[in-house]
């Protein structure tokens, strides 16, 4: 059976055990469904299987599925690069996508990023690459420090930052 | 019976969230490729993601030198793009321009004695590079490893620049296999033309 026509759902599984259903159709996009169901280059496949996906925790795979679902009906468009906008909303115009990634935390934002990295999602990965870089887009060495939570710089080595790259830190 | 998707059991706890030391250099690479320069240098902020800012490839943005503190930051790219030299990138050179294109040599010289010059071997750090515009910048220097050095060069622009300090030759040039269009403007050249012609560049 042609796996883009398959009209079968499969359910991915967490690493908290919980399970997540959607069509099969939706799930392939993620290409660690189709090598965890044998797909072959035709998109051919036999009977499509439920899938663990151990490394992503519920509420991060829960996201996942919801993308999953609404790419297949509503794929996202192209990101351009060089970007067009500083913002995430000027560069992604399609609503949905924008109210996906809107208000989550920073947290479940690197979740997303490695749970699209591990299951091969690429439009979800850019998508969330793509978030992380409009976050950093502008900001000060400190400021970034503080979106990504990294411990600040010893008094030590920020006077050995300001001194080696003073342009850097200029505004 | 549904699959797993590792051979091992994760040793998180269930609900472990991903903090920023989680992201794979790829992953942050793929980040530093939405940024233009001045943020990925901003952003190396620690071990890892100095190492990914030396592989990442900016997106082809204009990096506008004309100033020595423009030049500095030149320099101080060599940390993350010398080493790996994937930076994709149109760099511009911007210095004094000359008040009148017809000068002699002596009222040129005169007028560029306090010129900053420089090393013109710092754009050969920039291996990805796709345009390079030169505008009356006083350089100083070897230019003819840039050609084979920056192989994806397509496009050169020079106007007002060398001076006393720099000619650029011909034959030279006609090494980069990629050079497709080449501006000179007020700078002097010498050498045969025709092997160029041979190349089928643009004058």
């Amino acid at each position: 059976m042609n796996a883009d026509e398959c009209m079968e759902t499969i359910k991915l599984t967490s690493r908290g055990g919980d399970s997540f259903e959607l069509p099969y159709a939706a799930a392939r996009l993620a290409h660690v469904v189709r090598d965890a169901n044998d797909e072959n280059d035709d998109g051919d496949i036999d009977s499509p299987e439920d899938v663990e996906i151990l490394k992503v925790n519920s509420p991060c795979l829960e996201k996942v599925v919801e993308f999953l679902k609404h790419y297949h009906e509503e794929a996202l468009t192209e990101i351009k690069t060089p970007l067009e906008d500083n913002t995430f909303e000027g560069n992604v115009k399609q609503e949905w996508y924008q109210n996906f990634l809107k208000g989550i935390d920073q947290p479940m934002l690197f979740d997303l990023v490695t749970a699209a990295n591990f299951m091969a999602i690429q439009p979800l990965l850019d998508l969330t690459c793509l978030k992380v870089s409009c976050q950093l887009m502008g900001k000060s060495a400190e400021e970034i420090r503080q979106i990504l939570n990294i411990p600040k710089l010893t008094p030590e080595e920020e006077e050995t930052a300001r001194r080696d790259h003073r342009w850097i830190f200029d505004d | 019976m549904p699959r797993s998707m590792t051979k091992k059991p994760p040793q998180l706890l269930p609900n472990a969230t991903s903090t920023v030391t989680d992201l794979s250099t790829d992953v942050i690479e793929m980040i530093f490729g939405n940024l233009p320069q001045i943020d990925i240098m901003r952003a190396r902020v620690c071990r890892k993601w100095r190492q990914a800012a030396r592989n990442a490839i900016a997106p082809l943005t204009e990096f506008k030198v004309d100033t020595a503190r423009q030049y500095n930051a030149m320099e101080a790219m060599v940390i993350p793009f010398l080493i790996h030299s994937r930076l994709c990138s149109k760099v511009s050179i911007t210095g004094k321009n000359p008040s009148t294109m017809e000068r002699t040599h002596e009222d040129e010289a005169e007028c560029t004695a306090n010129y900053t010059t420089h090393d013109i071997g710092i754009v050969s750090n920039f291996t990805m590079l796709i345009h390079l515009e030169i505008l009356g910048a006083t350089l100083s220097g070897r230019y003819p490893f840039l050609f084979s050095i920056a192989s994806r060069l397509d496009r050169l622009k020079m106007i007002n620049c060398g001076g006393l300090l720099l000619l650029w030759h011909l034959d030279d040039l006609a090494t980069s296999s990629a050079l497709k269009e080449l501006h000179c403007e007020g700078t002097p050249v010498k050498g045969n033309i025709k092997c160029l012609k041979e190349s089928s560049k643009i004058i």
